[in-house]
């Protein structure tokens, strides 16, 4: 039972982060159509960013965290100056979505450059683990968790219940109607680009304690995108679910094989294009820009 | 008419790529040829000074990415010991030059990073990189090019190839692997140990190795948990398990980077208690300042320590720190100093053959004997190793230990 409920426990931590990742795409895709694979590298940069504020620069608690947000907020904006608004006129997103190829690159490798290509150790918010019995878990694990779904949380909060979310959401489905009845696209797409990079950032400073802080971090991105076309491609409810079971079936596959826990999640990622490639929840058609 | 000018054109081209691949042989240059002419005897004399071509060594290692903090170690490990060589007055009455090699994120970079070391113009001998299946991928360039290349792994499937120029400075792990389990069952006396180890070559050649060992000993495994260390970030799953099977010790195969220093974390924070002993590979610099007092007391099989109380490894540690390209907030591990010893032995091999180009380098190696190097003393073995030392170390506090050395193939 205890071994059953550390591997359930940290499953749903993995899970949560590759949600994180999962609605952040899912939010970039929604706001501009393109398909953000530096996602990845927003997460390590994260862990990056968290590092050098609390090793370097020795801040902590409040002004810690709103240096962190200050930082994914510029990181955002400066991501989308970039990689969208040179290109935002493009006639089909591909080139848009090869922009974010290359800003992966240029990502990973200026972190390289930063702080130095070793990877580093960052203490979690709270050390130690919870032992009852044979179950055992590292405090961060549920921290990862909680904070996750807290996020994930206000992001349907705003989208759903806020009116800012609300014009978000219109500028994404219709920019031109949108841009007519007084919204500011150019400010929703910025606060959407500053949101991604918060969340894949916070992401990034959950998981740096646990994994470490380096540039392989962004290998998170590829289950999240599993846990997207499980989801159902678009739903962002679909993407929470579906990174949630690409997080469990990681974990409760190493029962079975400790080596090819890969297998198993992109063997289901394969059953389900089969089987039902909508995925487990319908997801929105993608609007074709105006 | 402009269907056959087209043709005339595509002919001229093709001709063209072709003498040009003609004109320069993979790995060679015409200097080459007049050093090592089949009249000439076959070692002692070899050419004079003047006609001796420069000995060129090729170091492929991590110029960028995840891994360029331990490259940027290798390229002044190398250049120290292409200074100390040069300072002594060369090779052959010629100077020693390296030139430096980006390996690349994956295999197929690696593959083209060997390509580009045999084609560099005067190269005499390379110095590749750890990886196991790096070194299995591009074992038939260097054996089709004919120049000496140390890997610095020490995967028993490298030897297995049998190339005749591929070569290891460490102790073939068969070896290392033997020392673990005769410490696992003789010092910790375990009787039904579970294993830990990476998935690749070397993994699994080591694994192969503490299963013959164990059964020869009567002992069997418990369980044996495998992992990809270019891609596990959570070992988590794999610490749980192990903590629900039946069993008294662990031995870990691992190596020394990220998958080691978040294995170990790992163990200590699920609260691990049973005696564990590690292979080589892990105690290196990087996991003990990573892992703080998670590896607190793990003993096992070393290699190297700059904490070692032995007068070379000490004055080989305080000339790398004070060298100008030495990376601020390091330490020194067996990733350098076996470059260091590899460019050293090289040299050597050259000396001993009289000749710097590769055919007289690769004769020179199998002369090598006894040959007291930083990590360890060096001879030839047939399975084209080197090293003749293994230690067993323990780490203490922010220290690894060196207690013991032992011939791993006694």
């Amino acid at each position: 039972m205890g071994m059953f409920l550390s591997l359930t426990g940290s499953g749903l931590a993995l899970g949560a982060i590759y949600a994180l990742q999962a609605v952040s795409v899912i939010l970039l895709l929604r706001a501009v159509g393109v398909l953000n694979f530096a996602q990845g590298d927003m997460l390590a940069a994260g862990a990056y960013a968290a590092w050098l504020l609390t090793n370097q620069m020795h801040l902590e608690g409040p002004l810690f965290l709103i240096a962190l947000l200050l930082f994914f907020v510029v990181f955002g904006a400066i991501f989308m100056a970039v990689t969208y608004w040179p290109l935002r006129h493009a006639k089909w997103g591909q080139p848009l979505m090869i922009c974010t190829i290359g800003a992966a690159t240029v990502i990973r490798e200026l972190c390289v450059l930063i702080c130095g290509a070793q990877s580093k150790t960052m203490e979690p918010i709270i050390p130690g683990s919870l032992s009852i019995g044979s179950f055992t878990l590292p405090y961060q694990y549920f921290f990862v968790f909680g904070i996750c779904i807290a996020a994930l949380v206000l992001v349907f909060v705003l989208f759903d219940k806020l009116y800012a979310g609300r014009a978000m959401a219109a500028a994404s489905q219709n920019k031109y109607a949108a841009q007519l009845i007084g919204i500011p696209t150019a400010l929703t797409t910025l606060i959407t680009y500053a949101l991604v990079a918060i969340v894949a950032g916070l992401g990034g400073y959950l998981v740096a304690p646990l994994f470490l802080v380096r540039t392989s971090l962004n290998g998170f991105q590829n289950k999240a995108l599993c846990g997207i076309v499980i989801g159902g491609f678009g739903s962002l409810k679909g993407a929470i679910v579906g990174s949630l079971l690409i997080g469990l079936i990681e974990s409760y596959s190493t029962y079975f094989t400790t080596l090819y826990k890969d297998l198993f999640v992109f063997g289901t990622l394969l059953l389900f294009l089969m089987i039902r490639p909508q995925g487990l929840f319908k997801g929105e058609a993608y609007q074709e820009k105006a | 008419m402009r269907r056959w000018i087209s043709l005339l054109t595509v002919l001229v081209l093709m001709l063209g790529i072709l003498a040009g691949c003609v004109q320069e042989p993979a790995g060679g240059n015409t200097t080459q040829n007049q050093t090592s002419s089949p009249e000439q005897p076959d070692n002692t004399t070899g050419a004079p000074a003047a006609q001796q071509q420069k000995l060129t060594i090729v170091v492929t290692t991590a110029l960028t990415g995840e891994y360029k903090q331990t490259g940027d170690l290798a390229i002044c490990a190398a250049n120290l010991a292409v200074q100390e060589i040069n300072a002594a007055g060369g090779v052959n009455g010629q100077e020693v030059a390296v030139e430096y090699i980006d390996i690349g994120a994956d295999q197929q970079s690696a593959v083209t990073a060997m390509q580009k070391a045999v084609n560099t113009s005067g190269v005499s001998a390379i110095v590749g990189y750890y990886s196991s299946p790096y070194q299995l991928a591009f074992s038939s360039i260097i054996e089709d090019a004919k120049i000496p290349e140390f890997n610095l792994g020490n995967s028993s499937e490298v030897s297995a190839l049998a190339n005749p120029y591929a070569w290891q400075v460490r102790t073939n792990d068969v070896y290392s692997t033997y020392a673990l389990a005769v410490l696992a069952l003789d010092k910790y006396q375990m009787k039904n140990p579970a294993i830990i180890r990476m998935s690749d070559a070397s993994g699994t050649s080591q694994l192969e190795a503490l299963q013959d060992k164990l059964k020869e000993r009567g002992v069997p495994i418990a369980a044996e948990f495998a992992y990809d260390s270019a891609t596990i970030s959570d070992f988590t799953p794999i610490v749980t398990q192990l903590k629900n099977t039946e069993h008294d010790g662990l031995i870990i195969i691992s190596p020394g980077d990220n998958a080691s220093t978040l294995l170990i974390k790992c163990l200590y924070e699920q609260g691990y208690d049973k005696p564990a002993v590690a292979s080589s590979s892990t105690f290196h610099a990087n996991v003990l300042a990573q892992t703080g007092e998670a590896f607190d007391g793990y003993e096992g099989v070393g290699e190297f320590s700059a904490d070692m109380e032995d007068e070379q490894v000490q004055a080989y540690v305080e000339a790398m720190k004070a060298s100008p390209d030495f990376p601020a907030g390091e330490n020194c591990a067996w990733t350098d100093v076996v470059i260091y010893d590899a460019v050293k032995l090289i040299c050597e091999a050259a000396s001993l053959a009289g000749g710097n180009d590769p055919e007289s380098i690769n004769r020179g190696l199998a002369m090598i004997k006894g040959f007291d190097g930083v990590m360890s003393n060096y001879s030839f073995h047939d399975d084209h190793t080197f090293a003749d030392d293994l230690y067993i170390c323990k780490v203490e506090g922010d220290k690894i230990i060196f207690t013991e050395t032992i011939d791993p193939r006694a």
